[in-house]
């Protein structure tokens, strides 16, 4: 007798496991009285039911939030009637049952964060009786709806597939894969196909239609002897990182002539530059600029220099010489504005290397001047100078010691085009970067008590410094920029740096505002 | 257990205007062919809830109007004409094209834009047509398919054997739609020229988001042809839907001229998926709805009183149809989508090339195109 029962129970319970689709519309099973909810649980089979994904309430919804249940667990529910409200991004909408059913099991609790459409939310069964059988039910694998769209995007990902290098160069590889389109019009087919080029996603031609189209013309124009060539880079390069630094290490190519098209003219990047946009595009993306501005009156510095350069044989103190001093010199003042941002610590560094951005017409360049705090006026100079005058010399990539490498700190001058402040772009992985604008008269007020005339020429020039808030916060930046004023005032104050002992005494005045990240250093358990 | 054939009576189920006779009173229908609507009925309701899982499901996209709570005037207006008339409706297209020579997997399969469906996956859920069962769409224009179904009328009256009553066209558009032009210019012309044709309005009293009371001075659409006669019909009793097409048939087959049908029915959805339905109208409503006029409900309970099946009958085919319903889904899905080569440039051009190629009986003047050649 049991066996018996056993067995009809068995063949039920395989049946109901053939039937057991988490898909939205389930077949129903033609069997409809079952046993006791104990032996169905046996056999680990659940009885007719519907997996009920996140629906998608409005065309563009992607993901939604269930804000509220209307129903419960055993609940019994109509057509029509509200099952729960979700919160999609436009608006809190109802879902609604389409048919009466049962709730068997509430999957995801209401406010339980916003999940995407086609995830199982809740599962219904048509008999009451069968509700219980759900208490300890785990939707097995994610809704067939998320599935066919998951394929997909990971198809489309244009293949940087790892190739061996021992892999022959065929035509068709790397072509992109089937979830890809390829754009050409339907004669442009046609001609591929005449022409017996066969499929034309695996020609790699670059289209010169509208939106990059391939149009007849380019079949035509395309020669088949060029792509093997094209095919065999792409194999030689086995792509497992980045592309980029295995371009940049082989030898620069020429770069082709700009063309012109019908109203527009493309110029070729040569890969300097495009390094440079990246570089510049990935520094203005994850450092969190602000920029403080200060005027400052250069009438002091100008009478140092000429005085200097008529005292010392072969001069040539320039005022941005004297500047790059200056600005070395705020940072011995405030040496956290010297430092690095390394996402888990901040590195302070000893010297100043400072970045100087110089152009050659066409180009900018930012050689770095080494240790400008501890030495000369005199070194500096020459060190600048000497980078300038190397710039002039060469044409094309200046290979001079330095021209590449990264400093602490970068100063630009856009002074000599009559622009009055810049707000530069830090270059990572640097904390600052200081501005210089025009160096012009302005009419300031006259401080002097016994003067007549309530106002006075002064030589003014606006500096802006852009800082990294998560290494130099707002007070630390603004010391700077205020010892960095005191300097520039007060350019005798810059020969106290050659001394070292004298500098450590201007620190200990200066640094009553430490940058946050010091004051939380942990004490010593 | 049930007799072949019953009566059913159907006093207050229409109203006429302009009309001296007037459909019976009551119906005799046999047992089979009330179970036969009812299955139809019963598998447009649960293609049309599918229809909907699935886009909720996201894989049907685009446009989608749903016909629930409408079927009993599909299958009612099936019922009483003949396989040669002609018909057309609005993008509320689904339950049509099944009723005229579609199946529930190819009207999913189109919906999901696979080859397996009716119009080759090309045209989606507001461009069904079937031309070998008369179905001439599915149109997206509102109010576009009258007259359209004008020239179907017209062909029909052309064609038409003397002796013989003529094949009548039908259009089906909505409430919203009655105020079109076109669908005035289309009534003179009927009218002028006794065409056999019939202005079918399905009356569900919103023209997507606005009331009837909201859109339309005068409600009383089957009036709306002047001297044009009408007749109202209760839109949700199957049997009442049929008798009143079978009298509009005869009549207008009978070449007395045109008619206005107005059918007095609801739907539960929303004008279409992205219209919950509830911004203009009470859930109470709907659900009132439900509970007294359904279509459904209302066959099921005939059947009963009139002992042609008991509930577990019905029971048992309810559950046959959402199994058919839901393997022809699968069958849907399995199809796969048109490809470029060769299904794109199908049904572009005639068989056999392009306009310069296309024969034309002699009395039709086509232009010179040596001269005017400017394409």
């Amino acid at each position: 007798m049991a066996t018996s029962l056993a067995k009809t129970l068995l063949t039920r319970a395989a049946f109901r496991r053939y039937h057991q689709a988490s898909s939205l519309l389930r077949p129903t099973v033609v069997a409809s009285s079952s046993p006791s909810l104990n032996l169905r649980r046996w056999f680990a089979s659940y009885p007719p039911h519907e997996v009920v994904g996140m629906p998608s309430l409005s065309p563009t919804m992607e993901s939604g939030t269930i804000s509220a249940w209307n129903v419960e667990e055993g609940a019994s529910f109509s057509a029509g009637d509200v099952l729960c409200s979700v919160e999609t991004d436009k608006a809190t909408v109802d879902f609604e049952a389409q048919d009466d059913g049962v709730v068997a099991k509430i999957i995801v609790a209401a406010g339980g964060g916003e999940i995407p459409c086609g995830t199982p939310i809740m599962v219904t069964v048509d008999n009451a009786g069968d509700a219980g059988a759900f208490k300890d039910f785990t939707p097995e694998a994610s809704a067939p709806a998320a599935a066919p769209a998951a394929p997909e995007p990971q198809a489309a990902t244009p293949a940087p597939t790892p190739v061996s290098a021992t892999t022959p160069a065929v035509a068709t590889q790397p072509a992109p894969s089937s979830g890809d389109r390829v754009i050409a019009s339907p004669r442009a087919h046609t001609l591929a196909k005449e022409k017996g080029y066969g499929e034309i996603s695996a020609l790699r031609i670059v289209g010169t239609g509208p939106g990059g189209r391939i149009i007849a013309q380019d079949v035509l124009d395309y020669d088949p002897s060029t792509a093997p060539a094209i095919a065999e880079i792409a194999v030689a390069q086995p792509a497992a990182a980045a592309a980029a630094p295995a371009k940049a290490a082989a030898a620069p190519t020429p770069i082709p002539q700009p063309v012109a098209g019908a109203g527009y003219t493309d110029y070729s990047l040569p890969q300097s530059a495009i390094e440079l946009a990246s570089r510049l595009h990935s520094s203005k993306k994850n450092v969190p600029h602000y920029y403080l501005t200060i005027d400052l009156s250069l009438d002091s510095l100008l009478e140092l220099r000429s005085n200097l350069n008529s005292t010392m044989k072969d001069g040539g103190i320039t005022v941005n010489d004297l500047l790059l001093k200056a600005a070395a010199a705020a940072m011995k003042t405030v040496p956290s504005a010297n430092a690095s941002w390394m996402d888990s610590f901040v590195r302070v560094y000893d010297s100043v290397d400072i970045n100087v951005v110089v152009g050659n017409g066409s180009t900018l360049y930012a050689p770095v001047i080494r240790d400008v705090g501890s030495r000369g006026l005199k070194a500096v100079s020459d060190d600048f100078a000497a980078a300038t005058s190397a710039l002039e010399e060469n044409e094309e990539t200046p290979t001079a010691a330095g021209f590449g490498d990264v400093g602490t700190f970068t100063m630009v001058n856009v002074g000599m085009f009559g622009v009055k402040s810049c707000a530069p772009i830090i270059r990572e992985p640097q904390a600052c970067a200081l501005a210089l604008g025009v160096i012009e008269n302005r009419i300031v007020p006259n401080d002097d008590v016994n003067s007549e005339e309530t106002y006075k020429e002064s030589v003014m020039m606006t500096a802006t410094l852009s800082c990294d808030h998560r290494v130099v916060d707002g007070a630390v930046g603004a010391q700077w920029l205020s010892a960095f004023k005191n300097h520039v005032e007060n350019p005798m104050t810059l020969l106290f740096f050659f001394h070292f002992i004298l500098g450590s005494l201007q620190i200990f005045i200066y640094n009553f505002f430490t940058p946050i990240w010091i004051r939380f250093t942990p004490t010593k358990d | 257990m049930s007799s072949d054939s019953a009566t059913f009576d159907l006093t207050g189920s229409f109203e006429t205007y302009n009309l001296e006779s007037s459909p019976s009173d009551t119906i005799t229908m046999s047992k089979s062919e009330l179970l036969s609507h009812f299955e139809l009925m019963y598998t447009m309701r649960r293609m049309e809830i599918t229809c909907d899982n699935e886009y909720k499901a996201r894989n049907i996209r685009g446009f989608c109007h749903l016909y629930d709570g409408q079927e009993a005037v599909a299958t009612g207006i099936n019922a009483a004409f003949d396989p040669e008339d002609s018909w057309i409706t609005s993008y509320r297209c689904h339950c049509t094209a099944l009723a005229r020579g579609g199946s529930v997997s190819s009207v999913l399969g189109e919906l999901f834009g696979n080859v397996g469906g009716q119009t080759k996956g090309k045209g989606g859920s507001m461009h069904f047509y079937n031309k070998a069962h008369n179905f001439f769409g599915g149109q997206g224009i509102v109010g576009a398919q009258v007259p359209v179904g004008l020239g179907l009328a017209f062909a029909n009256h052309y064609n038409a054997t003397p002796g013989k009553p003529m094949q009548v066209a039908i259009a089906c558009y909505g409430d919203g739609a009655a105020n079109q032009g076109q669908i005035w210019e289309s009534a003179n012309m009927a009218s002028l020229w006794k065409l056999p044709m019939i202005f079918c309005i399905e009356n569900n009293h919103y023209g997507m988001g606005t009331s009837m009371d909201r859109h339309s001075s005068h409600s009383d659409y089957y009036k709306m042809g002047n001297h044009i006669p009408g007749l109202r019909v209760d839109g949700m009793n199957i049997l009442a839907v049929k008798e009143g097409m079978r009298f509009v048939k005869d009549y207008v087959g009978g070449g007395n001229g045109p008619m206005y049908v107005e059918m007095m029915t609801y739907r539960y959805h929303g004008h279409s998926m992205s219209d919950p339905g509830t911004t203009y109208r009470n859930r109470e409503e709907i659900a009132l709805t439900r509970s007294t006029r359904d279509p459904l409900e209302f066959v099921k309970r005939t059947l009963i009183e009139a002992n042609f099946a008991d509930a577990e009958e019905i029971k048992e085919i309810e559950k046959r149809i959402r199994k058919e319903v839901a393997d022809e889904v699968k069958v849907a899905k399995a199809s796969s989508p048109p490809t470029i080569e060769p299904h794109l440039f199908e049904y572009v051009y005639t068989s056999g090339g392009g306009k310069e190629q296309n024969e034309f009986p002699p009395h039709i003047r086509m232009p010179d195109f040596a001269k005017s050649k400017f394409y």
